[in-house]
């Protein structure tokens, strides 16, 4: 059976120390610097407020920079929500009006689309004959930006007008600026109101 | 490190928003017990100050490397300061293990009264003391600056050096026995 020394000690509350060491050791810890000398101190805490100084302004620009972005975005998007010209060059293709009919029910100026047509020569012509609208006829109509599928085939009428090509660019047609001043032959689909859904150049 | 842990989270949450006075009041707290520890490991005032200095900077830095759960403030700076100043003795040189054989030989001929501290001047004691305790091995010399030096409990030294308090308390016992042999050696040599 092992013996108990009472005078050891339990490793747990401490190993058996000399009191002169112990005092030593004291006087050892008392005589060394106790702490970093202030200076040390005084620039951390400039490093510190510069940190943060740097850090704050990082986080303004981004905020600045996310709120632009969002602003920029907003715009565009309403900027892509409104009805845009068709570009003149698109003067073949027919992107959409597959409603519009080829030939409308009646051929017949109403007074209120004549007044919604660009003023000058406002000239309402009778509706392509046969044989005259055989070149007409060839090309199909361009829907405006103002084409409202849901309105039926049968309130729609074909107006043939002359226009000059600067009333017709800015209405949507498929004419070039540079030919402004000249002027065209264009039916166009209007409604009961006189709105323009689609526009065909004659001549 | 006789401050709460829930005091010093306090200041280190307000010290990540930029809050400058928790900063003070935390360097306050742990620049010196920081100091001294890497002093006595290093035995040199410039890598002390270095070394407290590289804290701070990367607590300033990223205070958010921090993981409450793995302790508390404290032992996360001790942390930091021990691996740097390990890092900076390497780098040094300074490191110079306690030699074998002087132990060896020392173990015969010691006398475990220490007769030498009291015929030692104090000056002398303190001057052969403290190279005695940058001569221990460096888990040695751990120890007796957290727990001789710094006046730590061994449950808090054993936290901060990730083993157990036993392990603590042997280490302990070693060092002092080392250094009590390395002082009679100093004044046999004397």
């Amino acid at each position: 059976m092992r013996e108990i020394d009472p005078q050891s000690r339990d490793p747990l509350e401490g190993a058996p120390q000399d009191p002169r060491l112990t005092r030593a050791l004291r006087g050892l810890a008392a005589s060394s610097r106790q702490g970093a000398p202030a200076e040390l101190g005084a620039g951390l805490a400039t490093v510190f407020r510069r940190h943060h100084a740097r850090r704050r302004l990082v986080r303004r620009v981004s905020i600045g920079a996310l709120a632009a972005c969002l602003a920029l975005a907003i715009g565009l998007m309403s900027l892509g929500s409104r009805p845009a010209h068709r570009p003149p060059a698109k003067a073949d293709v027919q992107p959409q009006p597959s409603g519009v009919p080829e030939k409308a029910p009646e051929v017949m100026p109403v007074a209120k689309a004549v007044k919604t047509l660009p003023q000058p020569a406002t000239k309402h012509t009778k509706p392509p004959k046969a044989g005259n609208s055989t070149v007409a006829s060839r090309r199909q109509f361009l829907a405006l930006p103002g084409y409202d599928p849901a309105v039926p085939a049968d309130e729609l009428h074909v107006v043939r007008v002359q226009l000059p090509g600067s009333a017709l660019w800015q209405m949507g047609a498929p004419v070039s600026p540079d030919l402004a001043a000249r002027k065209f032959m264009a039916d166009f689909v209007v409604s009961q109101d006189g709105t323009p859904y689609a526009v065909r150049l004659v001549q | 490190m006789a401050h709460s842990p829930r005091e010093d989270q306090e200041l280190l949450r307000q010290l990540r928003k930029g809050n400058e006075t928790a900063f003070a009041a935390l360097y306050e707290r742990y620049q010196g017990p920081l100091y001294r520890f890497a002093l006595h490991m290093s035995g040199n005032n410039a890598t002390a100050e270095e070394v407290t200095q590289e804290v701070f900077m990367l607590l300033i830095g990223n205070p958010k490397g921090y993981d409450s759960s793995k302790g508390p403030v404290g032992n996360y700076l001790f942390g930091i300061a021990r691996n740097l100043t390990r890092r900076m003795i390497q780098k040094s040189r300074l490191d110079m293990p306690i030699e074998e054989e002087w132990l060896d030989s020392g173990e015969s001929g010691f006398t475990s009264d220490l007769d030498v501290l009291s015929e030692l001047s104090n000056s002398e004691l303190l001057e052969f003391l403290r190279k005695a305790v940058l001569a221990l091995p460096e888990p040695y010399r751990e120890v007796v600056a957290l727990c001789d030096l710094e006046e730590m409990s061994y449950a808090a030294a054993a936290a901060l050096l990730e083993c157990s308090p036993g392990t603590v308390a042997s280490r302990l016992h070693r060092a002092r026995t080392m250094l009590k042999m390395k002082l009679s050696c100093q004044k046999c040599v004397k």
